[in-house]
């Protein structure tokens, strides 16, 4: 069958659907174009923005091959720069540091403000003279990626075509509205990064269902079980699942985090998983939300970034270590699974598999947005 | 002669261990030494052009009246 029937295939609903086929997991050529499509196009997450905690912070990130730079300006904004000198094209920042008034390139010294202006060009009409005719600074500041910060996640549009974030986002800021307020990260207790050798969207679609709860994490299922899940899909820009059940963690004397300020009743007992594609994975609680941001590194590697967030700042250190080794041990139970799915992946004769109309309805729409997305990159391509 | 010739090596001397230690601020001073002992202009805006670039670099308090000894001679705008 040719590639455009069977990622129409992959479009019919859930009932009659089969998945996406294994090129789209293994397959270098793919990869790439999925790259281009579903991450440099949309909004992706790169980073989050408690690793630039001060003003003047800079980290260098190479997100899929591209050099680029996260920094916390003067003024006290997220921003993101390619990591590329306006000369010679020399990389401006090397390791994570703290700039204390210009980014000054190694190379000949040309001088960038935090908010990317270029502000001195040393020498540049000969010895002892920073000016020239032909060098207009107000057109040579660094290039700025487009950025938004939403649920603590530095969110970026490399392509510089997606529409703004608000707009692009807004049915799940929307329904997320009651967290849309300061996310206290919860430091060294509170970040991981868990390694899998699986294509990125495996973890997507795994972290879409809930129809494995009870067999990978029956631990979980003890007290949030299968028929207390409810699916949340909202067509080509995010899935997931809700729990009813959710039960705060508490330490030996009954304590536990305290909760997000003003949140609806009905997050007394609700928690909500969503994946916001393409690569982020979100989860809120009343007392906590985490994010996990995707790393693709080629098609059958990943790196899962986990970030754990509060609602203030002076949270019990016990409590956060114990709530880590909870969701540590969550998400590494989810490692086999999307590694076999993986591995399963390279059987020639595989068709993508057929999903449970009922269970693996979040899975799919995420495979429809993938499959919907590539088919029409590659129509705008011919 | 002799005796400003000593100070010449002396400062190019510390200049060099400035640069070793990344010392930014202290390097700034050294190099706005330089050109203020400097016998002309070219000389004394070539020094200046350095000292500024690091002293923008480290926000050295001395920014500014660098800035302006380079704007002076239309080195720097
Ligand atoms: S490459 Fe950056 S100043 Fe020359
Ligand atoms: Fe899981």
């Amino acid at each position: 069958m040719e590639k455009r029937a069977i990622l129409n295939r992959v479009c019919l609903p859930v009932e009659d659907a089969n998945g996406l086929p294994n090129e789209h997991y293994t397959c270098p050529s793919v990869f790439k174009e999925e790259k281009d499509i579903l991450l440099f196009n949309k909004w992706s997450g790169l980073a989050v923005a408690a690793e630039i905690p001060s003003v003047g912070n800079a980290v260098p990130i190479n997100f899929q091959g591209t050099p680029l730079f996260i920094v916390r300006t003067k003024e006290n904004r997220v921003r993101v720069f390619q990591n590329t000198c306006r000369h010679r094209g020399m990389i401006l920042i090397e390791q994570a540091k703290s700039i204390k008034g210009a980014i000054r390139c190694p190379y000949h010294s040309w001088c960038y403000s935090t908010d990317g202006h270029l502000i001195s060009t040393p020498h540049v009409g000969g010895p002892g003279r920073n000016l020239h005719g032909s060098i207009d600074r107000s057109n040579l500041g660094l290039t700025e990626i487009r950025s938004h910060v939403w649920m603590g996640v530095i969110w970026i549009n490399l392509s510089d075509t997606a529409p703004n974030f608000e707009d692009s986002m807004k049915d799940l800021i929307d329904r997320w509205a009651d967290f849309d307020r300061p996310l206290f990260h919860g430091g060294s207790e509170s970040s991981f990064t868990i390694e899998v050798a699986a294509n990125w969207k495996l973890a997507v679609e795994n972290y879409c269902e809930s129809y494995h709860l009870p067999w990978v994490h029956p631990g979980l299922n003890t007290y949030s079980r299968l028929e207390d899940h409810y699916h949340i899909e909202h067509k080509n820009i995010f899935s997931g699942q809700g729990t009813k059940v959710y039960k705060q963690l508490e330490d030996k004397e009954g304590n536990s985090f305290p909760d997000f300020p003003n949140l609806n009743d009905k997050w007394d007992t609700a928690a909500e998983y969503i994946a916001v594609y393409p690569n982020v994975l979100l989860g809120v609680h009343r007392d906590h939300t985490f994010a996990i941001i995707l790393i693709p590194d080629g098609p059958e590697k990943t790196y899962e970034h986990v970030h754990l967030f509060y609602s203030c700042k002076n949270t019990s250190k016990q409590l956060r270590r114990e709530n880590m080794k909870l969701w540590k041990n969550v998400f590494e139970e989810d490692v086999p699974v999307v590694q076999g799915m993986q591995k399963g992946r390279h059987a020639v004769k595989f068709d993508g598999g057929r999903f449970s109309p009922v269970m693996d309805s979040p899975t799919h729409c995420f495979h429809y947005w993938v499959a919907s997305e590539i088919q029409n990159g590659r129509k705008q391509k011919d | 002669m002799d005796a400003n010739k000593k100070t010449e090596t002396n400062l190019e001397v510390e200049i060099l261990v400035a640069h070793q230690n990344n010392d930014g601020l202290k390097l700034a001073e050294l190099y706005a030494e330089a050109a203020y002992n400097s016998s002309n202009s070219d000389k004394a805006c070539f020094f200046m052009v350095n000292a500024y670039t690091i002293a923008l670099e480290n926000r050295h308090p001395d920014t500014l009246s660098f800035f302006q000894f380079l704007k002076k001679y239309d080195r720097e705008s």
